[in-house]
């Protein structure tokens, strides 16, 4: 999503991630992504992930999700994940913002912030990601082979999609990392 | 759409306009602002864990 901003901006849309998250372990986040839109801290999700319904009771975390706002404030689409790497292709909310046939936005140069990367510790390196992710893929097609039930194949399949996409946009937000630092 | 079932919905009478958070350099971040820009794509994720 990071590596295809402009693809957001030019439909007239910009983004905003929300999380549970202090304001520094995001700045950490924007740096070590290279994130082109702001994280924004909502620790216990009275602010806005509870408001606007996607709170993990159980986690005290969102849920993973994806809400369009017309510039009007209505809600014109929402995808809410089934687990932690479950995310709508691009081309869906693409799709959504294009309905609304806005001008591009105008986006500021050179907002990244500048901090020390410091992941937390349990994270997954961005180096390990495709690694884990081609395991996923793996096993979700080989889960896929095995399933009798239809929606049980169609989501080993969509699972399957999805690690793949990992894998393509970690090979590409490793690029920008390393050009940003050289 | 997505081709699952979405049981999560925004809770009745939110106003999306009262909506402020803490951006990463501890700045305060107005959703009517963003809005002013134009659509508003939020991501939320569940955290650094």
């Amino acid at each position: 999503m990071a590596r295809e901003y402009d693809q957001y901006t030019g439909r007239g849309a910009t983004i905003a991630a929300i999380v549970v998250d202090a304001p520094e372990q995001n700045a950490a986040m924007v740096e070590k992504l290279a994130l082109p839109f702001p994280i924004l801290s909502d620790p216990d999700g009275e602010r806005a992930i509870k408001p606007l319904g996607v709170w993990d009771e159980e986690g005290k975390m969102a849920t993973p999700a994806i809400i369009v706002l017309a510039p009007d404030g209505h809600e014109v689409y929402r995808y809410a994940g089934v687990d932690f790497m479950d995310r709508p292709n691009d081309d869906e909310i693409l799709e959504a913002l294009s309905s609304l046939g806005l001008p591009a936005t105008e986006t500021p140069a050179g907002t990244i912030a500048h901090l020390d990367p410091r992941p937390g510790s349990r994270a997954i390196k961005l180096d390990n990601l495709a690694v884990y992710m081609r395991g996923v893929r793996f096993a979700s097609m080989a889960l896929a082979g095995r399933a009798r039930d239809p929606f049980d194949k169609a989501e080993a399949e969509r699972t399957s999609r999805m690690a793949e996409r990992y894998v393509t946009a970690q090979g590409a937000t490793l690029r920008l990392v390393n050009q940003h630092a050289t | 759409m997505s081709q699952y079932p979405n049981t999560l919905q925004r809770k009745k009478g939110t106003d999306v306009h009262n909506v402020e958070l803490t951006d990463q350099a501890g700045q305060p971040w107005q959703l009517a602002g963003a809005l002013l820009r134009g659509a508003v794509v939020l991501v939320f994720y569940r955290g650094d864990w």
